[in-house]
């Protein structure tokens, strides 16, 4: 067998990932509370930018695979034909810096405006 | 004890496959997380790890990724899974190998680096960069999810301790 260690529910260098936890705990605490309404949804197909809809205008862009609906501010992924539907199950989105990502139809859409989360990118 | 360990490595995958399964049965976790993994078949990887190595783990990581990539409906995940979890599984052997970690922890950096190497591959892909406020959440969502499944793992390695030691004499 291998020249392992037996199996312990915990050691001393566990500290260093608890210290990484609570530095993601905060991250997230503080992306998820600054309150930043977003202007404009970027659809992006391949990492092309391929259309740029303002929140206040409903409007509806589409291809042959899936369907992005701008409605009262919000925009979201109505239909789409890949197996797994997890942009459809994201719903709507309205804030700076969330995005609906659909992996199979390599489509990308992003919520860019005022409290733009830059930092990290 | 060739023979043994082959049996041993044919019901782990056959445990990473099960799980892996069942996970991609599952509605995603949290719908604002797009392409969170539980990482349920990781508990078969890490088991591998610990009882057979890291050469028969290697295999059942890349024969579970690949398997249900083809029969989930979605081959093109093949690749993120298989992004994710080579990276997961090589921070996850070098832990073990140094020793100083507990499980738990050791399955939370596995977490954490399958959730990394998925979505940098779909950064990558989708060539969006504005979809990387998601490593964090990912990544906290991941270490939770692995130190849980480690936890789980450290009682089913103490539970078959003894029956493993008594087939080794
Ligand atoms: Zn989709």
């Amino acid at each position: 067998m291998s020249s392992l260690r037996p199996p312990a529910l915990f050691r001393i260098w566990d500290v260093a990932l608890i210290v990484l936890l609570l530095v993601l705990v905060g991250l997230t605490l503080y992306f998820a509370l600054i309150p930043s309404s977003g202007e404009e949804a970027e659809i992006y197909l391949n990492g092309e930018k391929v259309a740029t809809l303002p929140l206040s205008v409903d409007a509806v862009w589409h291809n042959e695979h899936v369907r992005v609906v701008v409605s009262g501010g919000t925009v979201c992924v109505s239909e789409s034909d890949c197996p797994d539907k997890v942009c459809v199950a994201r719903g709507a989105i309205s804030r700076a810096g969330e995005s609906v990502v659909c992996l199979p139809n390599r489509v990308v859409v992003v919520i860019t405006g005022e409290g733009e989360v830059e930092a990290i990118s | 004890m060739t023979t043994k360990r082959l049996v041993r490595a044919a019901i782990l995958l056959a445990v990473a496959l099960i799980l892996g399964f069942l996970e991609t049965l599952l509605p995603p976790v949290f719908p604002m997380l797009p392409y969170a993994r539980i990482g349920l078949g990781n508990a078969a990887v890490l088991l591998a790890l610990l009882w057979l190595g890291v050469p028969y783990a290697a295999v059942i990581l890349v024969l579970k990724s690949v398997v249900i990539g083809l029969f989930s409906g979605a081959p093109t995940m093949i690749l993120y899974s298989l992004a994710g979890g080579t990276l997961s599984f090589a921070v996850m052997a070098l832990l073990l190998r140094i020793g100083a970690n507990g499980l738990p922890a050791v399955s939370a950096a596995g977490g954490i680096l399958h959730n990394l190497g998925q979505i940098l591959v779909a950064i990558a892909v989708t060539g969006t960069a504005g979809i990387a406020v998601l490593l964090v959440y990912l990544s906290l969502f991941g270490a939770v999810a692995g130190g849980v499944i480690g936890v789980i793992v450290y009682f089913v390695d103490r539970a078959t301790l003894r029956a493993r030691k008594e087939d080794r004499t």
